[in-house]
């Protein structure tokens, strides 16, 4: 039986065909209708905002939870850089106090003619911490509070001493603080200033705002002294 | 098998259209579907034409091609008056669709029947039973318009 292609089967061929693709898209278009918002039932729409609102009410808790937490989170690290400013403060002031770092700042200075004892000296410099100086030395010889005065002799000479260190005249005092309290208190009536000129010793006192006073090259060793345990 | 080249082309539409899939606008979905009917009513009025023997090819693609446009164009149309022309094309064509079925049917059967010698007046029966499927189609349409 020889096979033969009728005239029909080429006509229905190409409508099935094109019926086919019409099939096809329609398919397709339904599918992605059905995902389309605009096409899904009333019911099925308020499931999906329900749960969407849900979804977002936890969300919403989620971020506010989180938000909180890196607040904290600041707060903690403001506090931490804030104390650690605040410490690094407290020891570059008490290096200040303690001579172990330079000071500078507003003073005087005062030069003496004349020959002075170790107890004027000390005098001095006590009017200095009572006038409220800050950071005082004596020829570049930081004062600190283990600084004393004393004398060292050579058989020739006799010179003073500050903290171990020779000083050679001229004497120069210098002192960080309130300039014109510091020098009120050298020159009250009465003060130092004229109890020395009695014995010819004259103060020079100059006004400067910018004093450069050095560190001491080393701190003592503590031996006997012991930091307190702390009782609350 | 003469249905074998049809039964191919169908698969190849189908394929082509899932492999270039169209994007069409969504709105027009609703169109496309009564454009579907309209084309599926076509095609199966021209396999009952082969079996009734006055199938005209030219008809077919004609009739194919204008059918699923005028099919959504009216329902288009009838979405722009706010009269729903669409559900009348999905109830002519889907009573057109299963009438020209029920005769397909009835040809295959009685093809089916006629080579196994079985004599019987399956034609009288058939024209029969189609006039009164066309009968009942035309009073339950009526049945519809006296209810709405």
């Amino acid at each position: 039986m020889k096979k033969k292609i009728h005239g029909w089967q080429i006509y229905l061929a190409v409508t099935f065909i094109l019926l086919g693709l019409l099939i096809s898209t329609q398919i397709q278009t339904q599918n992605r209708l059905d995902s389309d918002l605009a096409s899904q039932s009333a019911s099925d729409l308020t499931i999906m905002v329900k749960n969407l609102t849900d979804r977002r009410l936890l969300l919403t808790e989620e971020l506010a939870e989180a938000e909180y937490n890196l607040e904290l989170y600041q707060e903690e690290y403001l506090d931490d850089s804030l104390l650690l400013e605040k410490m690094n403060n407290d020891i570059a002031r008490l290096e200040l106090i303690n001579g172990t770092i330079p000071a500078k700042g507003p003073g005087i200075v005062i030069t003496v003619s004349g020959h002075l004892l170790a107890s004027d000296l000390a005098v001095l410099v006590n009017e200095f911490w009572a006038a409220g100086a800050e950071a005082v030395a004596i020829n570049d010889v930081r004062i600190t509070p283990y600084s004393g005065f004393d004398y060292i002799g050579t058989s020739t000479a006799t010179y003073l001493t500050c903290g171990g260190e020779v000083l050679t005249e001229p004497i120069i005092l210098q002192a960080v603080g309130n300039s014109a309290t510091l020098e009120r208190s050298i020159v009250m009536p009465g003060g130092i200033a004229d109890n020395l000129e009695v014995y010819q010793v004259y103060l020079d006192i100059q006004h400067t705002d910018d004093l450069h006073l050095p560190a001491v090259p080393s701190q003592p060793q503590l031996q006997y002294g012991k930091v307190p345990e702390k009782t609350e | 098998m003469v249905w074998l080249i049809p039964i191919c082309a169908l698969a190849l539409g189908i394929m082509l259209g899932s492999i270039l899939s169209f994007q069409i606008p969504l709105w027009m979905a609703k169109y496309l579907s009564i454009a579907v009917l309209a084309a599926l009513d076509s095609v199966l009025g021209g396999v009952r034409g082969i079996y009734e023997d006055n199938f005209n090819g030219v008809v077919l693609l004609t009739g194919f091609v204008s059918n699923a446009l005028l099919a959504a164009l009216l329902a288009f149309l009838g979405d722009q008056l706010s009269v729903d022309l669409y559900m009348a094309a999905v109830f002519v064509f889907g009573i057109r669709i299963f009438n020209n079925l029920a005769t397909i049917r009835h040809y295959i059967v009685s093809a089916l029947l006629k080579r196994h010698n079985m004599h019987a007046t399956i034609g009288e029966e058939h024209s029969l039973e189609r006039t009164n499927t066309i009968q009942d189609a035309i009073n339950s349409t009526l049945e519809n318009d006296i209810k709405h």
